[in-house]
């Protein structure tokens, strides 16, 4: 039954670490392919934070300890804290100076 | 688990390298923060990654800094757009 289980969570974790893996994957391709941006800055954030977040999960199924499993689980809560503010703080800029230029 | 790193970390570089392409390319300052932003992000992925084949929470450590500071570059270029060197 525990070996089930433990089977379980390796596929599940692998299917979050390779699904995470092509998120940042697709969040670079967006970066060279869009075309203005705030279209590249919406490829940047969105998918790299989701492709963090996967990654993190699909860690978190492998560690049975609480001590990696925490710093996993602030690693995700930074992330999905601090990629909205960067990406916020460089739309506003952009915006001021296409604002002082028109 | 080893097959699954080894997929993950290759799709991780080469989502490094079209983001260095990127971050080479010329174009303008933010576009280049932002692909600092995603080259930041991937390297916390292949850490999380790395740490999940290793089975060891040492390179934890690794991925806790990165996302402190990661976005410190985003919000810095940010303020030097607004203000210019002043």
């Amino acid at each position: 039954m525990i070996a089930l289980v433990d089977e379980v969570l390796d596929v599940a974790s692998a299917i979050l670490l390779i699904a995470g893996a092509t998120l940042a994957l697709v969040a670079s391709i967006g970066l060279l392919r869009l075309g203005d941006p705030r279209s590249r800055m919406h490829a940047a954030t969105k998918p790299a934070t989701l492709g963090v977040v996967m990654c993190g999960t699909g860690a978190i199924l492998q560690f049975d300890a609480w001590s990696p499993i925490t710093k996993l689980l602030a690693v995700i809560a930074l992330q999905l804290i601090t990629v909205p503010v960067g990406a916020h703080a460089l739309a506003h800029a952009i915006t001021e100076r296409e604002n002082d230029e028109g | 688990m080893t097959v699954v790193a080894y997929v993950s970390i290759g799709v991780l570089l080469a989502a490094v390298a079209l983001t260095l392409f990127r971050i080479l390319r010329p174009g303008e300052l933010e576009d280049r923060a932002v692909a600092l932003d995603v080259l930041t992000s991937v390297i916390i992925c292949g850490v999380l990654v790395w740490a999940a084949a290793d089975e060891s929470g040492t390179f934890l450590d690794v991925a806790l800094a990165l996302a402190v500071v990661g976005f410190l570059s985003a919000v810095t270029i940010a303020r030097f757009i607004e203000r210019g060197s002043e």
